[in-house]
């Protein structure tokens, strides 16, 4: 395996572990906007609720990328 | 809007003085005058003439810098890259993964995998055949539990894990048909082969390694369950 595939799959499982995460964290801070007891930390949950879901979106476009990157980078080393 | 092909969204590669031509969300943009786009480049990575919309999605930025340039037609429907949605559980699957099955059932095999091989080396050493029908026990258990571990996996590599194949979950895969491999010899030869403790069988010793073997199988798995989980 090239080094550079190495690379990619190693980012690729930064990206894949922090996927769940972001999700978790959307979760989380959407949850507790819904029983917050003032309306300045629902709206504080909510907004850091969207900026997660935010960074699970590039995340998953990150991966996509990368995916397209490893496949192009191991057909590249078989040839 | 006039309609853009793709060989006519190539051509504008910004290469050679041409002009430069991006596609963002079926709608193509002329980012010519643009310091950010020389030579139809843009920070070293992205290149003109081409559909960038997956790639503004992993920017920095949003659609929004597109705002300034002039829109010069819409992708031709062929042409227009579909959206790929993330894979979303059945609903029965999605609650059944908030409840982590994984993280819960691989803690079964690994500790009657463990404990297995433990009281087998105490029988070895202490020949105390209650601790080699102790193992035996474990290993049933471990063997029953491990298909729940390994489909929980699975379900996890699949709607957490977005089915990379990478080292992490190849390594995953080979230890947990290992595992597999190990338990269900172990069975035949004890429960088939061999009637009871017999050191003075040859056959007998091939089960015990094979009881042995688990522990630092299932430790291998756990050690690689731990580096998908949390940052080192």
């Amino acid at each position: 395996m090239s080094e550079q595939t190495k690379q990619l799959e190693r980012l690729i499982e930064v990206i894949v572990r922090m996927i769940p995460k972001e999700r978790q964290a959307r979760d989380v801070y959407r949850d507790t906007a819904a029983w917050a007891p003032t309306e300045m930390t629902r709206i504080l949950f909510e907004h850091l609720s969207l900026e997660e879901e935010k960074h699970e979106s590039k995340l998953q476009a990150v991966l996509k990328i990368l995916q397209k990157e490893l496949a192009e980078a191991k057909k590249k080393s078989k040839s | 809007m006039k309609q853009i092909g793709k060989e006519e969204l190539e051509r504008g590669s910004g290469a050679e003085g041409k002009r430069s031509l991006v596609a963002v969300g079926g709608k193509v943009y002329d980012v010519t005058s643009s310091k950010l786009w020389r030579n139809g480049l843009h920070v070293k990575t992205h290149k003109a003439g081409r559909d960038l919309s997956l790639a503004i999605k992993a920017a920095p930025h949003g659609t929004e810098v597109l705002d300034r340039f002039e829109q010069v037609g819409v992708l031709a429907e062929e042409e227009a890259a579909e959206e790929e949605k993330v894979a979303k559980p059945p609903l029965l699957v999605e609650k059944l993964l908030e409840q982590h099955p994984h993280p819960i059932s691989v803690h079964f095999p690994i500790a009657l995998s463990i404990v297995a091989a433990l009281f087998m080396a105490l029988f070895l050493v202490l020949r105390k055949d209650s601790f080699e029908t102790f193992t035996l026990y474990c290993i049933v258990l471990a063997t029953l539990a491990a298909p729940v571990s390994i489909s929980t996996g699975l379900l996890s590599w699949i709607y957490n894990y977005s089915r990379v194949w990478t080292r992490i979950y190849r390594v995953k895969t080979a230890l947990s048909i290992v595992l597999v491999i190990l338990q269900i010899s172990a069975l035949v030869i004890r429960l088939v082969i061999v009637s009871g403790p017999d050191l003075s069988s040859p056959v007998y010793w091939v089960y015990a390694v094979l009881a042995l073997a688990m522990a630092p199988t299932v430790m291998a798995l756990g050690y690689f369950g731990g580096k998908i989980t949390f940052p080192s």
